[in-house]
């Protein structure tokens, strides 16, 4: 969402609060509208006295079940991070044994990682040896693929963890507490905005990106796994999001402040409740909800912007894969061998019509002018 | 109104001032020393001190910024490392017009296709006809643009083959229509089109849906009025407002697309400018170039405000 | 009266040719591109079209082009001598030159009526001026190397003396220059021969400073094309200069377009855009089958350099278990192409001076390597380095530019085949091209930053010294690799083959030279100074009805061969 709507909509919803003529200016995620409070759930429970004891969460959860659409991508996204993360350990122990470029028989421990080399086979359809076929340098794409799946899905993790921490922890201070805080945050946002997400991402990745990369590859623990060209994931991931998490704060601020408004938080306060105790018991389960559709919209972004650092030289590097970088590698013989370049599209765009369907059915699954 | 602008113009200050303080930032704990980038092979210490004073390198952060600042506000965007030593706004000005021109263009195609194709969607709600339309939009949208742009330029071969002649690369004269500048613009304009379309198409669906489930509507309905004059007369027009305020945040999405269309396309405009910068390293047209987009993405803003407030009258009660 | 009769011969003959492609056209069997010299196109035609790669040029000013070979430079300007398509030397702007018993002082008499492109006298002045201009610090050229055989260069460069003139460019009348070296060189015409003492207009330079080339327009030049137009953003043209003392081009203008990557320029190409492209390896296959696809084996190479201050490589044995590792006939025919040759070499085929004898590190013969072999010297060097294992050894990097696909692509797969055959991870690392240059300068006599990297090279000249001395020599900039410095068990020997070359590079009996110098390179080989991969070509496409354009091995038009290029009807 755009910021420099954000006063005038505010405004908005103010006087639509006011003269309940006047119509609402609905925002795009329609975040406002969501069943915040229990009370208007009560409310629209009681109007559906077939339906007994089952909580508002409960309930929209049912709705999202009887999603087909959403219930299809569920279960395309469980089968996706099952195979990036269990498919290389079961994939590495099918195949016989084979020869390699230097007549030394090899099995599939070694042809099935994702940095193997056979380069007498590149650009091979699908085999018993290569499931999915090769790449320009002989490498199984079955084998880069689940690791590119693993490395996409571990940078939207990192960033949505930060963007969800961040996001929600400013936004609900800003929309709880209201002056100098907004007003900073407001400013912050606008900022961030005006500055174009992947613009902010190349410059951190180009300027820092080398030395971020060779530190992050001499910590321990983590040190070899980011060594083997993953390095600057890290910094791709800070990067990405550090401008994803004002968005998210803009939405929490939104529906804190008109939790604020509502009667059981002012109930709450009168009866002496602190601050905190507020935030954590009953601003914060409300808004899960957004939370939750911001952040799986987001992640769709965030994957497709690391593709774009990756192509550009700035995101994963070989031996290392991601499905951008995938796609990267593919870009110049697409004449050629578009299958190089079709499989990680596919992938990615299956990521992100799942996520987009699952947004579209958790918004109608919350959304109380939904009907059964 | 005024009062109004005013108050956007001042954010906007804001906001220029935050981004110069970015871009010095990055500029200045960068690890690399733009004197000895400048100095290339000749580097000796002694002449390495003398530039570091000259360009004031050796003075504390705030001063540097505090200097920084004045140059810009004399419009003085400072002497580029690389290439010939030129003066910033030299290597950028004939890139400016080019880079607006695609964005202009770019954001009235999204909003002609996106637009009508999310209505049309919004219309036939959770039907085979939405989800082939979203589908498709997403796809768009998952799509990188540069195999887009790659898409199109193969795309582009073919009609070549087939003996209809067509540029691959280039873009013409500047916001001039001849028929071989429609050639060159046409290819560009549509793949950089293309995302914020699918963005658009998915946001105006949605936000229409959103409409047509509130109340008013729904007493229009009961009222009895036709669904035409319900849909065009009462629910479009309230969907519409969102629809402008988010074209600010479609201008950052775009900007983030021109990146690779004006590299793949081979388009002279401020974004490739940027990326050759960066990969070269040339901080001076680093920052000018993030300032000017910075600047031009909040113009962008300020001016879906403006449209914003002739659509939303309820404002002027601010 | 003689050369007129020619010319209506000439146009005769086209004629006939025109006709005959008619004929063949409507055939269809014969191939038209075997004719000598079809008819040319109207003179409103005569347009080629060429892309450049990237952007714009680096500079204009052929002081401070680190591009400075082949055109723009050579059409728009003119030096003392020139080189030809094969590689020797001749003269250009003079018309004979002599050398002193010595060798150290080379007197060029000018060709009269020399003019700049403003029609503007050039004299022996100018050419003074414009080489002297080349070495001043002011003018901070990254290039001037080139002239470094000039005497007191170091002092001129380093502002300790205001100018050569008169010191070792001594302008005897307007038609008469002598210069001064400082120590015997053979190649030192080779080196005269480059951009950096191409003749520029003073004029110009005064009236405009550092952006002069931005005016070139108001002349500037003296070769036969000068420039009518000069934009960063979308190019430069170039028309025919008519003050030119030689001949007059079939081309009416030249345009150099602002373009974008390789791949993207292919396909402009390929649609009629240019009239020449290079080939992007991942079209090549395809490219061949189309006519107008030229390959040329370019004086140039890609190598892996290795440090040799930098552990484990300073173990000679550590370092030939690397090279024979590497089969570099299956990584090139699988990622490059068949159109480049896989090489020991380091001296490049063409140069004169090559080797055909030459061998491998550890006497391998061939470009497969040698697996077993490596395999062996690898337990051998650890023994002698005092490893008692692989996991012991320091971690071994190597940098490669991520500008250039193929080559990344190169380095992936070489890495592979050391993992596979030695069981060495070497820990990749991918920079930009710009940043490879620098750290490589950054590396020479220090164990860092880069242990292994992949760099390249094309010959300025050609001459075994461009490729020797340069880099293996003691003290010189582009010893990047700490040969002859360094602690490793022969680096008494590589200081004596460093003294051998120094010796090569003033001999003047051509035969010894040649001989010291292969020496010199078997030596170097066996010590792995570098692990050649393999000898580039220039693969082009140009449109079949470009006529004469061909790239030479140095990667360049002589200026000669602008005199018959055209384009076909």
């Amino acid at each position: 969402m755009d910021t420099s709507d954000k006063e005038p909509e505010v405004v908005a919803k103010d006087t639509s609060n006011a003269n309940a003529g006047i119509i609402p200016a609905p925002d795009f995620l329609d975040l406002q509208d969501i069943p915040a409070t229990s009370e208007s759930i009560l409310q629209t429970q009681t109007d559906r006295k077939a339906r007994k004891s089952l909580s508002p969460f409960q309930e929209s959860m049912l709705r999202f079940r009887r999603d087909t659409r959403a219930m299809i991508s569920v279960g395309a996204l469980i089968f996706l991070v099952l195979l990036a993360s269990g498919g290389p350990p079961i994939y590495k122990h099918i195949g016989g044994t084979y020869q390699s470029d230097f007549g030394t028989p090899i099995g599939p421990a070694i042809y099935h990682s994702y940095d193997y080399q056979q380069l007498s086979s590149q650009n091979q359809g699908p085999s018993a040896q290569y499931w999915l076929g090769t790449d320009n340098l002989g490498r199984d794409l079955l084998a880069r693929l689940m690791q590119g799946l693993l490395i996409s899905i571990i940078v939207a993790l990192l960033v949505e963890i930060v963007d969800v921490v961040v996001g929600v922890l400013v936004g609900v201070l800003a929309g709880y507490y209201g002056g100098w805080t907004d007003t900073i945050l407001a400013r912050f946002t606008d900022l961030i905005f005006a500055f174009p997400g992947l613009l902010f991402a190349i410059l951190l990745t180009g300027i820092f990106g080398q030395s971020a990369s060779d530190y992050f590859g001499s910590l321990p623990v983590v040190g070899p796994f980011l060594a083997n060209g993953n390095g600057p994931l890290v910094i791709v991931s800070l990067a990405l999001a550090l401008v994803s998490w004002p968005l998210m704060a803009r939405y929490v601020r939104g529906q804190t402040l008109q939790l604020k408004q509502q009667q059981f938080i002012e109930a709450a306060r009168s009866a002496g409740t602190s601050d905190v105790r507020i935030i954590l018991r009953h601003i914060i389960p409300n808004i899960f909800s957004i939370v939750f559709i911001a952040s799986t919209l987001n992640i769709a972004g965030t994957i497709i912007g690391e593709s774009g650092l990756s192509l550009l030289g700035l995101g994963v590097r070989p031996p290392g894969s991601s499905l951008g970088l995938m796609i990267a590698d593919g870009a110049d013989t697409l004449e050629i061998h578009p299958w190089n370049v079709l499989l990680p599209t596919i992938v990615l765009t299956i990521i992100v019509l799942a996520i987009s369907f699952i947004g579209d059915g958790l918004r109608d699954a919350f959304d109380p002018h939904t009907k059964d | 109104m005024m009062q109004f602008l005013i108050k956007r113009l001042i954010g906007l200050l804001f906001i220029v001032l935050g981004v110069t303080f970015i871009t010095f930032m990055l500029g200045y704990f960068a690890p690399s020393d733009p004197i000895k980038e400048m100095m290339g092979e000749h580097f000796d210490y002694q002449t390495w001190q003398q530039l570091r004073h000259v360009y004031g390198f050796d003075l504390p952060w705030y001063q540097q910024y505090f200097n920084f600042l004045t140059r810009l506000a004399r419009f003085d965007l400072g002497t580029s490392f690389h290439p010939q030593q030129r003066a910033v706004w030299d290597i950028i000005k004939d890139g400016v017009p080019i880079s607006v021109e695609l964005a202009f263009w770019g954001t009235i195609v999204t909003l002609l296709l996106g637009v009508p194709v999310g209505i049309w969607s919004a219309l036939k709600a959770n039907t085979w006809v939405d989800t082939l339309n979203m589908s498709a939009a997403l796809t768009l949208y998952a799509l990188p643009v540069f195999i887009l742009a790659v898409f199109v330029q193969i795309l582009i071969l073919w009609l070549n083959n087939a003996g209809i002649s067509w540029p691959v690369i280039g873009w013409g004269t500047p916001w001039q229509y001849s028929w071989s500048d429609i050639q060159y613009k046409l290819a560009p304009i549509l793949t950089y089109g293309a995302a914020g379309y699918a963005y658009y198409a998915r946001l105006t669906r949605t936000t229409l849906l959103e409409v047509l489930r509130q109340d008013y509507i729904r007493t229009a309905r009961a009222k009895g009025l036709r669904e035409r004059v319900v849909i065009y007369r009462h629910a479009l027009r309230n969907a519409i407002i969102p629809l402008i305020t988010v074209i600010g945040l479609l201008l950052g999405l775009l900007v983030t697309g021109s990146f690779f269309i004006e590299t793949i396309f081979g388009i002279p405009g401020v974004a490739r400018i940027t990326v050759n910068s960066v990969f070269e390293r040339n901080y001076p047209v680093i920052q000018a170039t993030t300032i000017l987009i910075a600047i031009g993405v909040v113009l962008g803003n300020l001016i879906a405000d403006v449209l914003y407030l002739l659509v939303d009258p309820r404002i002027k009660t601010e | 009266m003689q050369p007129k009769k020619k010319l209506r011969l000439a146009s005769l003959l086209s004629i006939l040719c025109a006709l005959s492609l008619f004929i063949a056209a409507c055939g269809g069997a014969s191939t038209p591109s075997t004719q000598k010299n079809p008819a040319a196109a109207p003179a409103d035609k005569q347009i080629l079209h060429i892309p450049l790669e990237g952007g714009d040029f680096d500079s204009l000013d052929p002081a401070l082009t680190s591009g400075g070979l082949g055109d723009p430079y050579n059409i728009i300007f003119n030096g003392l001598v020139t080189t030809q398509d094969d590689g020797s030397i001749i003269d250009q702007l003079a018309a004979s030159h002599s050398v002193s018993s010595d060798g150290l002082t080379y007197t060029f008499t000018l060709r009269p009526n020399l003019k700049f492109s403003d029609g503007t006298p050039l004299t022996a002045s100018d050419v003074a001026y414009s080489i002297n201009r080349t070495l001043l610090p002011a003018t901070q050229s990254d290039v001037r190397v080139y002239l470094s055989l000039l005497k007191d260069f170091d002092k001129v460069t380093s502002g300790t003396i205001p100018t050569l003139i008169g010191d070792s460019l001594i302008v005897k009348d307007d038609k008469t220059i002598s210069i001064v070296l400082s120590k015997p060189a053979a190649y030192f015409l080779g080196a005269l021969s480059y951009s950096t003492s191409f003749v520029v207009e003073k004029k110009l330079i005064d009236k405009y400073g550092n952006t002069w080339t931005d005016h070139l327009e108001e002349g500037g030049g003296c070769g036969p094309f000068k420039v009518k137009s000069y934009s960063h953003t979308t190019g430069l043209v170039l028309v025919p200069n008519p003050y030119y003392f030689g001949f007059q081009p079939k081309l009416t203008e030249i345009q150099y377009i602002i373009a974008a990557d390789r791949d993207s320029n292919y396909k402009a190409f390929q649609v009629g855009q240019f009239d020449l492209a290079p080939v992007p390896p991942s079209q090549d296959e395809v490219a061949a089958t189309k006519p107008g696809y030229q390959v040329v084996p370019a004086l140039a190479s890609r190598f892996i350099g290795l440090n040799y201050l930098s552990k484990p490589l300073d173990n000679i044995k550590i370092r030939q278990a690397f090279a024979l590792a590497i089969n570099k006939d299956l990584i090139i025919n699988h990622i490059i192409g068949k159109f480049v040759t896989p090489s020991n070499h380091i001296v490049p085929k063409g140069i004169p001076g090559y080797n055909p004898n030459l061998t491998g590190p550890a006497g391998v013969r061939g470009t497969t390597g040698d697996q077993a072999k490596a395999k062996q010297l690898l337990q051998q060097g650890l023994q002698e380095a005092g490893y008692s294992s692989l996991s012991q050894l320091p971690s071994i990097s190597i940098t490669y530019s991520i500008d250039y696909k193929a080559g990344a692509d190169t380095i992936s797969a070489i890495a592979n085949e050391w993992k596979q055959v030695l069981g060495i991870s070497v820990k990749l690392i991918g920079v930009h091209g710009t940043d490879l240059i620098k750290q490589e300068a950054d590396t020479v006599g220090h164990s860092g930053p880069l242990q292994m990297w992949y760099g390249n090279w094309g010959a300025d000249y050609p001459d075994p010294q461009d490729w020797l001395t340069l880099f293996f020599g003691k003290g010189t900039d582009h010893n990047t690799f700490n040969y002859g410095q360094n602690n490793s068990s022969d680096a008494a020997q590589q200081q004596a083959v460093q003294a051998e070359m120094a010796q090569a590079d003033g001999e003047s009996d051509n035969a010894t030279r040649i001989k010291l110098y292969n020496d010199a390179e078997q030596k170097i080989v066996n010590d792995v100074g570098w692990i050649t991969t393999y000898q580039s070509s220039y693969v082009y496409s140009v449109n079949p009805k470009l006529q004469n354009w061909r790239i030479n091995s140095l990667g360049a038009l002589a200026t000669e061969d602008w005199a018959n290029i055209y384009l076909a009807q």
